[in-house]
């Protein structure tokens, strides 16, 4: 990460990732805590403060959760230090609870909250645009115009909380997150690292009776934000004319480059707004003046249009507000999106660069994500495929198995040939949905697939609920030893903390017998065999007892065992296919689908292993019925195996 | 300069573009040019397709590349460079790799020759802006399947000359990877530069 070669530097400039540019301004406003759960496009905000946090001598944690995150940062700064916490927009729905409250109590040092939306839904189970968390809670809403501005804003973000004694979100998006940018250094100020705790019960217990108070002080402190936001640096009215537009968040840049494509940067008027939450009316006021039209550009909801709006009805402002009927709502804001809303606002015409073509070919393959050549997902999905077409066969189609799914790497064992997974919901619900399926579907088997960070996040207190309502169903925990999705943070069951230091690696297996499950399995995905064994075992247990049972399977991720092998000088074996024994029967590359086997060419159906793509794993050797899948050459086993552990 | 470069890369993940682009964006800030390598993380980089969006200028506002704005498309895979043809003109130079991987979805995916690909492409680009390297077997002759990135990287630098700080270039490849690694990487990368320079005229 390049996050670390700035340390120590007050000046010159480094191209880092949109969440490096949010952790260095954090630094340069002297953050001293910083708590997070990974979650896409958030992560690299918090990982690369831990990779720097001894450096600095500030404290970083991975937290279990968004809610415990927000907690702990939270509880930073009402002790006196600067704190943030980071989580992607859905992460904030599981935080909500403390999140209300912060904006009750306040805060006594900054307390910076960002949220990193995922319009487009890159990553994500849905669109959600967080700023209407803001209206909601009474907390401001800070975003970045653009790339190269957001070290700044997070800078001015924590200051904005200091002074108010407020939290601050700040709202990120996966193109600001995830584009690298040229980002000036700035001094650092020194983190105060030690905090100071004034009792004061009656500001921070939430009792009804003082609940009811700072309610009435709440709304009278939002009035004052508007006002203070007024003046807020990223905000500014630009060009002149009778045209406005009002470019909020990363849509300024669209905006902007859309003008410019236009020919009319200057002659139309943009306000550039940084603060979409509370709407600043005196600011908005004056870009309105002389105005006959405006055009509000944003991602997602009409939160700025329809503050605006009620702005302009209440000051008596009769004029045309266009927004979302040009914008529109859905997906991330494109140079062709805001072009086209920008023209027919604008009323002009423009010939934009043709595309050489419009449609992709039919030849060219869907290419959706899929596990990793050496994923120890594969072969667990490729046992309870064979598993649930068993139970099919025998007890009848209607009876096959239900597979509730989860957030991770796991979710892709949606796809063909595995079609194990039959929900996502959200992190945690492939366990609170089995409590639920278990209840009203009889003897019909639901199998809960669950990863080992999900688990620990969101997956103990439904986990407790099926012990305690007695729901008989199969949890199966995927512990690759990491939280791989994210790009490998380390969780409790690691043993390593997020700046690199042991900690207690908590078993998932201790975790399900404390809390009364009595079958309790662990299994290695590379022993087939075994695992499939195991897992029958559990169906009959379950079928027998009316219990909940639990399986771990344990094996390293793929990427993480190779880096590590990397890391200490070990030739990755590779896996050659030979061809003499080969019969085509294309079990490898059909019914356990590992991306590095395909077959040999259109009219040969043997199959040849790709050396690019391979990882070693060996485990496609184990199911070739023929045997004719080996290794290149001799390797050191017990020494490849230690990598995986 | 006063027009903005807008160079798109794609592949499919794991083939190394977010460290390509990444490398291409800090040599143009060597330059001392403003730049942006807009990514995809997450989901997508489990074997999925990859798009990067890189641009280069004096002053660089906007993370993405429109359809139809490419200068440039960089690729590590045939299909995929089909895929994204849409973010290129009449005028956009394609650099492509000529290896084709197929996604792993028995029974949904029709294998495909890269001979055919590659007539489609020829009748969509314009001559003389359809630059092939055969990347991934230049990388696995080296020894390196795994620097067929750099491979690309390195076909693409005598076209970027004028945006790139090159010895900046140089040395950051040189930094790619651990130990035997670094050097194939560099070697990858020069095999890269005298491929385009031999076979297309396109030299430093």
């Amino acid at each position: 990460m390049s996050l670390a070669r700035t340390i120590g530097r007050e000046s010159g400039k480094e191209l880092l990732l949109g969440n490096e540019a949010i952790a260095r301004g954090a630094i340069e406003a002297g953050v001293a805590v910083a708590a997070a759960y990974p979650g896409t496009p958030s992560t690299e905000i918090v990982e690369a403060l831990a990779r720097v946090a001894k450096d600095l001598g500030i404290y970083v944690e991975w937290s279990t959760n968004e809610k415990v995150a927000f907690e702990v940062a939270y509880a930073a700064a009402t002790a006196g230090a600067r704190s943030l916490t980071a989580m992607k927009h859905v992460g904030l729905n599981v935080a909500a609870d403390p999140f209300f409250s912060s904006a009750y109590t306040g805060v006594e040092e900054s307390f910076v909250i960002v949220s990193a939306d995922d319009p487009g839904m890159w990553s994500s189970q849905n669109e959600q645009d967080n700023r209407i968390y803001g209206l909601h809670a009474y907390i401001p809403v800070i975003e970045a115009p653009r790339p190269k501005d957001l070290k700044d804003v997070t800078k001015a973000a924590f200051e904005l909380s200091s002074e108010l004694k407020h939290p601050v979100m700040l709202r990120s998006t996966t193109r600001l997150s995830h584009t690298r940018v040229v980002v000036e250094l700035g001094p650092i100020r020194r983190p105060v690292t030690r905090g100071r705790y004034i009792k004061n019960p009656s500001k921070y217990v939430l009792v009804p009776a003082h609940a009811r108070r700072m309610r009435k002080e709440l709304v009278e402190k939002w009035g004052r934000i508007e006002r203070r936001l007024e003046d807020f640096p990223f905000n500014a009215v630009e060009g002149e004319g009778k045209q406005l537009i009002v470019a909020s968040g990363v849509s300024y840049s669209y905006v902007r480059e859309a003008l410019e494509y236009l020919g009319l940067w200057g002659r139309v008027k943009v306000l550039k707004l940084s603060t979409p939450v509370p709407l600043p009316r005196k600011l908005v006021l004056r870009a309105v003046e002389g105005v006959e039209k405006i055009l509000v550009v944003e991602e997602l909801e009409p939160v700025v249009e329809d503050q605006l709006k009620r702005v302009l009805f209440d000051e008596g402002v009769r004029v045309e507000v266009r927004g979302k009927d040009l914008v529109g709502y859905l997906y991330e804001m494109t140079l062709d999106r805001a072009l086209s809303a920008v023209a027919k606002f604008l009323g002009v015409d423009y010939t934009s660069p043709e595309p050489l073509v419009t449609e992709v070919p039919s030849f060219v393959p869907s290419r959706p994500p899929q596990l990793c050549p050496g994923c120890p997902y594969r072969p667990l999905f490729y046992v309870l495929r064979r598993i649930a077409n068993m139970i099919a066969t025998r007890r009848g189609k209607e009876l096959e198995p239900i597979f509730t799914g989860d957030i991770g790497c796991y979710t892709l064992g949606m796809n063909p040939p595995f079609y194990a997974q039959d929900t996502t919901i959200c992190m945690g619900a492939s366990i609170g949905f089995a409590n639920g399926l278990s209840h009203v579907l009889g003897d019909r088997l639901v199998i809960a697939v669950i990863g080992d960070s999900t688990f620990f996040h969101a997956g103990i207190p439904p986990l407790v609920n099926a012990v305690y309502n007695g729901a008989p169903f199969l949890v199966v925990v995927l512990d690759n030893r990491i939280t791989a999705m994210t790009g490998h943070q380390p969780h409790p069951g690691t043993g390593m903390r997020a700046t690199g230091e042991e900690a207690p690696a908590i078993r998932i297996e201790d975790v399900a017998r404390a809390v009364g499950v009595e079958f309790v399995e662990v299994v290695d995905p590379f022993d087939l065999k075994t695992m499939q064994r195991k897992i029958m075992e559990a169906v009959d247990y379950i079928a027998e007892h009316r219990k909940p049972a639990v399986v771990v399977v344990r094996r390293a991720c793929a990427l993480l065992a190779v880096a590590r092998a990397r890391a200490a000088g070990f030739e990755i074996p590779r896996y050659v296919v030979d061809l003499d024994k080969c019969t085509g029967c294309g079990i490898c590359y059909t019914a356990f689908a590992c991306p590095a086997i395909s077959q040999l060419s259109l009219k040969d159906k043997r199959a040849i292993i790709d050396p690019e793509l391979c990882t070693g794993c060996g485990v496609c050797a184990v199911i070739c019925p023929f045997d004719a899948i080996r290794p290149e050459k001799e390797y050191d086993k017990e020494k490849w195996e230690s990598f995986w552990r | 300069m006063a027009r903005t470069v807008n160079i798109v890369v794609v592949g499919v993940g794991g083939q190394g573009l977010l460290t390509l682009s990444r490398i291409l964006a800090e040599a143009a800030m060597a330059r001392g040019l403003d730049a942006l390598a807009a990514e995809t993380h997450g989901l997508s980089q489990r074997g999925g397709t990859v798009i990067v969006h890189v641009r280069i200028g004096d002053e660089v506002h906007a993370p993405l590349i429109p359809l139809g704005g490419a200068d440039y498309i960089l690729s590590t895979e045939l299909s995929e460079t089909v895929r994204y043809l849409s973010y290129a003109n009449r005028g956009t130079k394609v650099i492509t790799n000529t290896k084709v991987i197929l996604p792993a979805l028995p029974g949904l995916v029709k294998p495909i020759e890269p001979r055919e690909v590659l007539e489609w492409l020829r009748s969509k680009v314009g001559k003389g802006n359809l630059y092939t390297i055969e990347a991934s077997d230049i990388a696995a002759g080296l020894g390196a399947p795994q620097s067929t990135n750099m491979v690309v990287l390195g076909a693409a630098t005598p076209f970027l000359k004028d945006v790139l700080d090159l010895g900046y270039l140089e040395k950051r490849v040189a930094r790619v990877g651990r130990g035997r690694i670094r050097e194939l990487n560099l070697e990858a990368f020069r095999r890269g530069i005298s491929y385009v320079c031999e076979r297309y005229g396109v030299c430093l």
